[in-house]
C-alpha cells in the first residue's frame, strides 16, 4: 500500500479515479457505449479542511463522492484513506469484509431530506441505525448517544420518538447530520446538503456544519452546484466538467482570479443578489456536454470563447500554474480571466 | 387592498393586471390551508415583476389563481384579479367561471404560463411542434402550413438551433435548456400580454439558467410583454426584475422597485432574508445571520402578522393581535408591518 | 394509512360485507339447517318456501307444509304448498349434529323446524334435482369457495414475494430469467391451461386432494401479478437514499431487507393480495362450473352452478342459479376493499 506522499496530514487521496457506466441497447442488452461519469479524477483532502466539488449536471461530482465511500464501485483508480488506526487503505479495491469496519470512519449527508430518512421509522431508530448495525453499546447507551447527537445538531432529544413526517426539511436535514455523526467519522461527504432547503434554512444548516467541523475536527468533502454556498464553507474548491477536474485551488484565488474559462463562465453565470451589479455576463453557447459522448480533446472546447486548434486535438492535463492552483487548460498561462470581486 | 396608486416612479400608465386582496384556500380533510391569504400585486406593461418567497408562501398558488387553474380542493375564495385591455376595459378574472370560454381565451391569449419542469407540460406522445401548431391554430385563424411556419419562426426566436428539425422531435429528445426554450416558444406563440414564469430556471444548470434569463429579457424588449417571475432565488430577482413582491405565508409583505427592496428593505422579513442568503462576494468561510425559528406549518398559522414569532422587531400586544395591512411606506414601496403604521405613509 | 382507508366509504362497506361472508365460513354449519348431502329424490326441484312471519297477529314465523300428490299425467310426485299446514320455524332450533368451529359438538342451528313431523322440513331456497336443500348447500359452498381463495392467495403470496424479491433486489440474470418466465406464464390462455392440468388429475383422488391440487393449479398463474408488484417496489426502494444510508452505516443485507424494505412495501402487498382473492374465487368457480375443478360430492359455488347448467334450470327452477349471487357480491366487496387499501397505501399511485 502506498501512503500519500506527505507528513501524514492528508486524510484522503484520490488518484486517477474512473467510473464508467455501460449503455445497453437491444433485446440482448449489448453494450454500445460508455457514460464516462468520472474520467480520471485526482485530488486530495487534508485533515480538518473542506474541499468542495462543484459543477453542473453530469459533471460527475456526485458519482465521485459515492465512489469515495464505495457506495459505488469504481472502474479504475485509487482511493487512499488514512484510517484512524494508522495504515492507509485503498477503498476502491478493498474486500467487502474489510470495508464494513472502515465505513464507520466515513459517512454521508444526503441531498433530499425527505427520501434520506425512512418514513416508517422513528428518529431514534434512524439515528441509532449505525450504532445498531455495528453493535455499538446496549439499548440504554444508544438512547443516550442519540439524545446527545440530537442536541448537538440543535434538536430536542424528546423528538426521538417521533417520525420524520412531523418535521420540516431543515429539521430532517439535521437528523441526517446526526445520523452521519453517530460513529464519530473522520470524513463526512456532504452531497448537496442544502440544495433542497429554503433559503433561510440553508444558512442555519451551513452554520451548523461549520460549527460541527470546529467542534469535532471533521473533514468535509462538499459536493454542490451553488457557488455561493461553496464560498461560505470551503477551504479549497475543485471545479468539474464532464467527469474531469478543470480547475482546483483555494477558495479565494479561485473565485477572485480563475484560470479556466469554464470557471470564469460559471462564476459570471451566478446571479448576484444586488441589482446594481448587472454586469456583462459571459454567456456560453449550447448545453452542457454529454458524458456519454464527450467532445474530443478538451471537453469544454465547443463552448469555450478562447478555444484554439490544439484544444480540439489534445486533452489538457491538470497541472499547477501556481503553487496550490491547478488548471487543465492549454492556454492557462496566457489568459486573463475575470473573477468575482469581494 | 389597493397598492400604491401612483405605481413605480416612471410608470405613468395603470397596471395591466392588478390583484387585490386575493384569498385562495384549500379545503382538505385535515383542515383548511390558507395558501394565499390577502395578496395584492400590480403588473405593468413591459416590466418584470418578481414574486419571491420560500416554501409555503403561496407564490405558485397566486400564479395559478390568476389563471384560475387551482386544483381541487382549492379555490379562489375572495379578492379581485383585474385584467385591463388596451382600450381600458377591465375584467375581473376572479368572477369568471374557471371553465368558461372567456377564461380559456385569456389563458394563452392574454396570459401565458411556463413551469419549472418543462417535461410535464409537453405530451410525451406528441412532437413539440404538433403541440405548438395546435395552440397556434386554437387562438389564430391559420391553416396547418402557415401554423407550422409560425411555429418554426417561434423556435428560432427563442434560440433553438435548426428549428425546422427540432420541431419534429419529442420532448424527451431535447435537453433541459432546449425544452425550456420550447416551452417559452409555446407560451409566446399567441403573443400574450403577460407571461407568468413559475420557477423557470430552478431545474436548470446555472450556465443554462443565465441563457434562459437573458432570453426572457430579450424577448420582453422585443415583444413588450409584462413578465411575472416567480422564484425563491433572490439573485435571479436582482438580475432580471424591475419590481419585486416578497411573500410570506400567503401574504405580500413588501412590494416595490428592485433597488429599493434590495438596498432599503423595509419589512423585517425582507431584511432578515437578504442577510441570510449565501453570497458569492462574501469572505471565505463566513457564518451567515439566520432567521430564528422556521416556517410554520400551514395548519398552524400564527394569529395576527404571520411573521411575528420570528420577527426581531416583534411588538407584543400588537403584532400578535391584528393583521397589518399592505400600505405605502415610501414612494412606490408598500409594506405590511406595524412598524410603519404609526409613522404614516 | 388506516385513517385514510376508513374515509373510503365504499371500501368500508366492502370490508363489512367481506367480514360477514367470512363469518359465514366459520359458522356454515350453524347457518345451515339441513344436512347438505341428505338427498331425497322425491323432494327434487322444490321452489323456495317463503317464511310467513305473522300468524294471528303474533310474531310466529312459519312455513307452509307441502302436500304431495301424484300427477296423473307424468306419475311424478308434485309438491304444492299447503296453507293449512303451518310448520313453525324456530330460531336456534335443533337439527343435525356438527362441531361448532370444529371443536364443540352441538345440534343447534340458526333456524329450523323443530317439533314438526319428520317429513316436514324447511326449504328456504328450494331444493335441487336430488332434493337437497339449496340454502344449506349454499352455506357449505361458501365455506369451500372462500377458503380456496385464501389458501390459493397465500400460496401465490409466498411464491410471488420470494421470486419478485429476488428479481428486484438482485437484478441481473436472475431478474431477466424470472421476468421472462412470468411473461410466458401470463401469455398462456388460462382456461385451456387449467383444463389440461385439471384433466391430468387422477380420477380416484379424494375430495381434499382435488381441492388442494386445484388450489395449486390456480396459484400457478396468480403469483405472477404479486411478483411484479413486489419487484416494482423493490426496484424503486433500492435507489432510495435511506437505503444507501443504511448500506453506508454498515447494515447487513438482511437487516436492510427486514427493517427498511419490507415495512415500506407491506401496505402494497396487503392491497395487492386483497385484490388477488377475487381472481382466485372466480377461477375456482369457473373451473368447477366447467366440471374441471371440484366435483360432487364436494360443494362449492361453482359446483352448485354446474348443476344448474341446463335449460330446465333456467326455465322451470331458476332458484338453482342463486349461487351466482354471492359470487358477484363477494367479488365486488373484495374489489372495493382492495381498492380502498391500495389507495390508502399509496394515494399518489407511484
Amino acid at each position: 500500500m502506498t501512503a500519500p506522499g506527505d507528513g501524514g496530514t492528508r486524510l484522503l487521496e484520490v488518484r486517477d479515479l474512473q467510473k464508467l457506466f455501460p449503455i445497453r441497447r437491444g433485446f440482448l442488452r449489448r453494450v454500445v457505449g460508455q457514460v464516462r461519469a468520472v474520467d480520471g479524477v485526482s485530488f486530495h483532502v487534508e485533515r480538518g479542511e473542506t474541499l468542495a466539488l462543484v459543477g453542473e449536471s453530469g459533471c460527475g461530482k456526485t458519482t465521485t463522492s459515492r465512489c469515495v465511500l464505495r457506495a459505488v464501485t469504481p472502474t479504475a483508480g485509487q482511493i487512499l484513506f488514512r484510517t484512524a488506526e494508522g495504515p492507509v487503505l485503498d477503498v476502491a479495491t478493498l474486500a467487502r469484509r474489510q470495508l464494513r469496519p472502515l465505513r464507520r470512519q466515513m459517512q454521508m449527508i444526503f441531498q433530499d431530506p425527505f427520501s434520506s430518512l425512512n418514513p416508517r421509522r422513528t428518529l431514534l431508530d434512524i439515528v441509532a441505525e449505525p450504532l445498531v448495525a455495528n453493535r455499538v453499546g446496549d439499548r440504554t447507551e444508544r438512547i443516550e448517544r442519540v439524545a446527545e447527537l440530537l442536541r448537538l445538531v440543535g434538536l430536542r432529544p424528546e423528538y426521538m420518538r417521533r417520525y420524520p413526517h412531523a418535521f420540516s426539511g431543515g429539521q430532517r436535514q439535521r437528523v441526517g447530520i446526526a445520523r452521519a455523526l453517530a460513529l464519530n467519522p473522520a470524513l463526512v461527504v456532504a452531497d448537496e446538503p442544502v440544495s433542497a432547503l429554503d433559503v433561510s434554512v440553508q444558512a442555519q444548516i451551513l452554520n451548523l456544519m461549520l460549527d460541527l467541523q470546529a467542534q469535532l475536527g471533521l473533514t468535509y468533502l462538499f459536493v454542490a452546484h451553488d457557488l455561493s454556498v461553496v464560498k461560505h464553507v470551503s477551504d479549497r474548491v475543485a471545479v468539474m466538467y464532464v467527469g474531469r477536474i478543470v480547475e482546483m485551488a483555494e477558495t479565494e484565488p479561485l473565485f477572485g482570479a480563475p484560470r479556466h474559462p469554464y470557471t470564469e463562465a460559471l462564476l459570471s453565470a451566478v446571479p448576484k443578489p444586488d441589482p446594481r451589479l448587472r454586469a456583462e455576463r459571459v454567456l456560453l453557447e449550447g448545453d452542457v456536454a454529454d458524458a456519454a459522448n464527450p467532445p474530443p480533446g478538451c471537453a469544454f472546447h465547443p463552448r469555450c470563447a478562447y478555444a484554439v486548434e490544439r484544444c480540439r486535438a489534445e486533452r489538457p492535463v491538470l497541472e499547477a500554474v501556481e503553487p496550490g492552483h491547478f488548471v487543465a487548460c492549454h492556454r492557462a498561462r496566457e489568459l486573463r480571466l475575470r473573477g468575482v470581486a469581494r | 387592498m389597493a397598492t400604491s396608486a401612483a405605481g413605480v416612479a416612471g410608470h405613468l400608465a395603470r397596471p395591466i393586471l392588478e390583484v387585490r386582496d386575493l384569498r385562495t384556500y384549500f379545503f382538505q380533510d385535515e383542515g383548511t390551508v390558507k395558501a394565499v391569504d390577502g395578496a395584492g400585486l400590480s403588473v405593468y406593461a413591459g416590466k418584470t415583476l418578481g414574486i419571491v418567497g420560500e416554501s409555503g408562501c403561496g407564490k405558485s398558488v397566486t400564479a395559478r389563481s390568476i389563471l384560475r387553474i387551482v386544483e381541487r380542493p382549492g379555490r379562489v375564495v375572495s379578492g379581485e384579479i383585474l385584467l385591463r385591455d388596451r382600450d381600458g376595459r377591465e375584467r375581473d378574472l376572479a368572477r369568471l367561471d374557471a371553465e368558461s370560454r372567456e377564461m380559456r381565451e385569456v389563458r394563452g391569449g392574454d396570459i401565458a404560463l411556463i413551469f419549472q419542469e418543462p417535461m410535464t407540460s409537453f405530451s410525451p406522445v406528441h412532437t413539440v411542434g404538433s403541440q405548438m401548431i395546435e395552440t397556434i391554430r386554437l387562438h389564430q385563424e391559420l391553416d396547418k402550413k402557415a401554423a407550422r411556419e409560425k411555429a418554426i419562426e417561434m423556435f428560432g426566436l427563442v434560440g433553438i438551433p435548426r428549428p425546422e428539425r427540432r420541431i419534429d422531435e419529442y420532448a424527451f429528445q431535447l435537453s433541459g435548456g432546449l425544452r425550456q426554450r420550447a416551452m417559452i416558444a409555446l407560451a409566446l406563440s399567441c403573443a400574450p400580454r403577460i407571461l407568468i414564469a413559475d420557477e423557470p430556471t430552478t431545474a436548470l444548470d446555472v450556465t443554462t439558467q443565465a441563457q434562459i434569463l437573458a432570453l426572457l429579457t430579450r424577448l420582453q424588449q422585443r415583444e413588450g410583454m409584462a413578465i411575472i417571475l416567480i422564484t425563491h432565488n433572490l439573485g435571479v430577482v436582482a438580475e432580471t426584475c424591475d419590481e419585486v413582491a416578497v411573500m410570506y405565508l400567503g401574504r405580500v409583505v413588501e412590494q416595490g422597485p428592485v433597488d429599493a427592496i434590495f438596498h432599503t428593505p423595509r419589512h423585517p422579513y425582507t431584511r432578515a432574508l437578504l442577510r441570510s442568503i449565501p453570497s458569492i462576494h462574501a469572505p471565505v468561510r463566513t457564518r451567515l445571520p439566520t432567521i430564528a425559528g422556521s416556517i410554520p406549518h400551514p395548519y398552524n398559522r400564527p394569529p395576527g402578522c404571520p411573521f411575528h414569532p420570528r420577527c426581531p422587531d416583534f411588538m407584543p400586544g400588537r403584532c400578535d393581535r391584528a393583521d397589518p395591512a399592505l400600505r405605502p411606506v415610501a414612494p412606490a414601496v408598500d409594506a405590511a408591518c406595524f412598524l410603519y403604521e404609526d409613522a404614516g405613509a | 394509512m388506516w385513517w385514510r382507508f376508513r374515509r373510503h366509504k365504499l371500501a368500508m362497506l366492502g370490508t363489512a360485507v367481506v367480514l360477514l361472508f367470512y363469518a359465514a365460513v366459520l359458522f356454515a354449519d350453524f347457518l345451515a339447517y339441513a344436512d347438505p348431502s341428505a338427498s331425497e329424490a322425491q323432494r327434487g326441484l322444490l321452489p323456495p318456501q317463503g317464511i310467513h312471519w305473522m300468524r294471528d297477529g303474533r310474531f310466529a314465523p312459519h312455513v307452509y307444509g307441502l302436500a304431495g300428490k301424484r300427477d296423473p299425467m307424468t306419475f311424478k310426485r308434485v309438491y304444492t304448498p299447503d296453507p293449512s299446514q303451518k310448520i313453525p320455524v324456530r330460531f336456534f332450533a335443533r337439527g343435525f349434529e356438527y362441531r361448532l368451529l370444529g371443536v364443540l359438538p352441538t345440534t343447534r342451528h340458526l333456524i329450523g323446524v323443530e317439533g314438526a313431523r319428520p317429513e316436514d322440513t324447511l326449504f328456504l331456497l328450494g331444493t335441487d334435482e336430488q332434493g337437497r336443500d339449496l340454502w344449506s348447500r349454499l352455506m357449505y359452498g361458501t365455506r369451500t369457495s372462500l377458503t380456496i381463495g385464501l389458501v390459493g392467495v397465500a400460496f401465490s403470496l409466498v411464491l410471488g414475494v420470494m421470486l419478485g424479491g429476488v428479481s428486484g433486489l438482485y437484478g441481473g440474470l436472475a431478474d431477466t430469467v424470472i421476468q421472462r418466465v412470468i411473461e410466458i406464464v401470463r401469455s398462456i390462455p388460462t382456461i385451456p391451461l387449467w383444463m389440461g392440468l385439471a384433466a391430468a388429475l387422477p380420477n380416484d383422488w379424494t375430495v381434499m386432494q382435488v381441492y388442494f391440487a386445484i388450489t395449486i393449479i390456480i396459484s400457478l398463474v396468480g403469483w405472477t401479478e404479486l411478483a411484479r408488484v413486489v419487484r416494482g417496489r423493490f426496484l424503486a426502494l433500492r435507489e432510495e437514499d435511506f437505503v444507501t444510508a443504511a448500506v453506508l452505516a454498515g447494515s447487513s443485507q438482511t437487516r436492510i431487507i427486514v427493517h427498511h424494505l419490507v415495512p415500506s412495501f407491506l401496505s402494497h402487498i396487503i392491497a395487492a393480495t386483497t385484490l388477488a382473492i377475487p381472481a382466485m374465487i372466480i377461477s375456482e368457480t369457473s373451473l368447477s362450473f366447467l366440471g374441471l375443478g371440484l366435483r360432487p360430492p364436494a360443494i362449492s359455488w361453482g359446483v352448485l352452478l354446474q348443476q344448474a347448467q341446463n335449460i330446465q334450470a333456467l326455465a322451470i327452477s331458476p332458484w338453482l342459479l342463486v349461487s351466482a349471487v354471492p359470487v358477484i357480491i363477494v367479488i365486488l366487496a373484495l374489489n372495493f376493499m382492495g381498492d380502498g387499501l391500495r389507495d390508502a397505501a399509496d394515494p399518489y399511485g407511484h
